[in-house]
């Protein structure tokens, strides 16, 4: 099975996380070092900056400041146009837009009438409808009430099953933890450690100097190993199904 | 097969004031991974 991969970037904030991700679609461009789509570095023309828009979409924290149009359906056929494509095909893609994110209930509302919700929905419908390859998210379940946020993880799992490749930023440790294949942990300006999830969270000194706490998910495990609950050998829970799964009845404890 | 699809060499970022954002960064990011569902236990 293939899918795309699920990178996430941790980091308090003033790390750098949100820096790093202007300089992959060229909004900054580096003083030194260089950023490469497909082994190529990237041009900084104007032409070159809008392919590379299309195959690198940023869905930013602040949904208003992504979201411009009069009506919800404008908002998410807005990029599309401006990249010359017919309007059937522009219109093909906004009602998929539309069906993935779950919001063709709201193709004709104005934007400005959208809970802060459904305008996170809205703005990345408009970041899919480019047809990007690869897609930020920066902080996103940042303002997101828990049902929403889950909601939100749903939909991120149908992008990588559908095979992009999505980054995310977020100082949530939890979400981090559970959601990526893999990590990498910024700290003033660096990446100080890069690897495998559930190694990285069990090197305290890199998540004490990146101002981070561990996942409750590891917390727990730890504990429960150390009472004596667990056999050590117990591999570190993914999820909360996978913990729940390792703690055993009480009768089978008694008996 | 995965096939590197976007990577930050050696990358240096300050602001225009002069904070330094970002410190010789060094970042791979893939397209595509296989991902190997054998190593789940199942059925508990």
């Amino acid at each position: 099975m293939k899918k795309g991969e699920k990178l996430a970037i941790l980091g308090s904030n003033g790390a750098g996380k949100s820096t790093l991700f202007m300089q992959f679609n060229g909004i900054f461009r580096p003083n030194s070092g260089s950023i490469k789509y497909q082994g190529h570095d990237i041009s900084y023309k104007n032409k070159a900056l809008i392919e590379l828009r299309k195959k690198v979409g940023i869905v930013f924290q602040d949904p208003d400041s992504q979201l411009f149009s009069a009506s919800v359906w404008q908002d998410i056929s807005f990029g599309p146009l401006n990249l010359g494509l017919s309007e059937e095909v522009v219109t093909e893609r906004v009602k998929q837009a539309l069906i993935d994110t779950e919001t063709t209930d709201l193709e004709d509302k104005p934007t400005h009438l959208l809970s802060y919700g459904q305008k996170k929905r809205v703005s990345i419908a408009g970041v899919l409808a480019m047809g990007p390859e690869v897609i930020i998210f920066d902080e996103p379940t940042a303002g997101l009430d828990p049902r929403h946020s889950q909601e939100f993880m749903q939909l991120l799992e149908k992008l990588s099953i559908l095979g992009k490749t999505i980054i995310l930023s977020t100082h949530d440790v939890d979400l981090a933890y559970s959601w990526s294949d893999r990590l990498v942990i910024m700290s003033s300006g660096e990446i100080i450690a890069h690897g495998e999830p559930g190694e990285l969270f069990l090197r305290p000194k890199i998540v004490e100097r990146a101002d981070l706490a561990l996942p409750w998910l590891i917390e727990m495990h730890i504990e429960l190993v150390q009472k004596g609950w667990l056999p050590p050998s117990t591999p570190l829970p993914k999820t909360r199904e996978d913990l729940f799964r390792t703690i055993p009845v009480k009768n089978d404890l008694a008996g | 097969m995965s096939e590197l699809i976007l990577e930050a060499v050696n990358l240096e970022y300050s602001y225009p004031d002069g904070t330094k954002a970002l410190r010789k960064v060094n970042l791979q990011v893939e397209k595509r991974r296989e991902v190997s569902y054998s190593g789940l236990k199942r059925g508990w």
